[in-house]
């Protein structure tokens, strides 16, 4: 019963701390956070088997982790309240090529940052940009003003 | 070559989702039984009076490998003892353990007819508490039963069975 509990708690607390990083942090790690990650890792398990080396008592973790993973998506898509919580909100970072500075500054965002991702979609200048959207997990989409293929989402790590 | 995935009907849609719920339907069990204890750890307690003496052995009913354990035995009899006290324990049982100690430790300890054998002299006061430290072995053991029986100078005065169920 207790590994169902600790993993329960575990999770929230990770979720939390997760969503007060920020999220420019989920997608660029300074060498500082990806510390925090590692190590938050180690802690964390210790943290939730404890002494429980069993077979068991990991399908049990593991299970626990997938259902509460399983249950913040239904919440998410039953209740729409809820989704700003559980998954962020999308912020307008860039309008008719000009930086919105408040947004960014709520965003803890250099210029550099905007700058950077848009050169990643091969994007010239931020001149061309119609709209830049920093997305709920932490990516940049950009809407240019030719029109030509829409959205561009910033490529994964694994791109 | 066209990279367009395969386009399915509705109903081969709908009893995909159907597979996916049934294996979270299971997945929610799962985790009902782990929270309910249904995994362990639980304490068992088995007890027997016989001829003035009571004997009371707490031990782990369900537990999981490589968790610690504790196993206690309590003998008591009004008037106090008067002979050796023999404890004799099914030799198999205490192979799912790693022991760390036994408390108080017996004057005699010996294997004799399948069982492991305890000696004690007569212990003072009304009772005779022997506390086991330990941890469950590692491993897929799947849980022993026990027979643990007390004689005083070689008369059987009262026994208790029990048995433990590891979970790998």
């Amino acid at each position: 019963m207790e590994i169902v509990i600790r993993s329960l708690v575990l999770y929230l607390f990770i979720w939390v701390l997760i969503r007060a990083l920020g999220r420019k942090e989920l997608t660029e790690l300074s060498a500082f956070e990806l510390l925090l990650l590692i190590v938050m890792g180690d802690l964390i398990q210790q943290g939730v088997t404890h002494e429980d080396m069993s077979l068991t008592g990991a399908m049990l973790t593991v299970s626990t982790l997938a259902l509460i993973t399983l249950t913040s998506s239904f919440l998410s898509f039953r209740f729409r309240k809820l989704r700003p919580i559980i998954e962020g909100i999308s912020v307008v970072v860039l309008r008719d090529g000009e930086l919105d500075e408040a947004a960014m500054r709520l965003e803890r965002l250099t210029s550099e940052d905007v700058k950077e991702a848009a050169r990643l979609q091969g994007i010239a200048d931020i001149g061309e940009v119609r709209l830049g959207v920093l997305e709920g997990d932490g990516k940049f989409s950009f809407l240019t003003s030719s029109g030509e293929g829409g959205m561009k989402e910033q490529p994964g790590p694994d791109a | 070559m066209s990279t367009m995935p395969e386009e399915h009907t509705r109903a081969r849609i709908v009893r995909a989702r159907l597979i996916a719920a049934v294996w979270i339907a299971i997945l929610a069990i799962f985790v009902a039984a782990g929270l309910a204890g249904f995994f362990g750890v639980r304490t068992g307690i088995a007890s027997a009076t016989s001829g003035g003496f009571r004997l009371e052995v707490e031990y782990p009913r369900i537990t999981r490998s490589a968790l610690p354990m504790k196993w206690q035995l309590t003998l008591s009899r009004v008037g106090g003892f008067d002979g050796r006290v023999r404890i004799a324990t099914t030799i198999g049982y205490f192979e799912l353990f790693d022991i760390s100690w036994l408390h108080p430790a017996p004057a005699e300890e010996r294997s004799a007819g399948g069982r492991t054998v305890w000696i004690y002299d007569p212990p003072p006061g009304d009772s005779l508490v022997l506390l086991l430290d330990g941890r469950i072995g590692p491993g897929l053991e799947s849980g022993r039963a026990a027979n643990t029986a007390v004689s005083i100078d070689g008369t059987r005065v009262v026994d208790v069975s029990y048995e433990t169920m590891v979970w790998p």
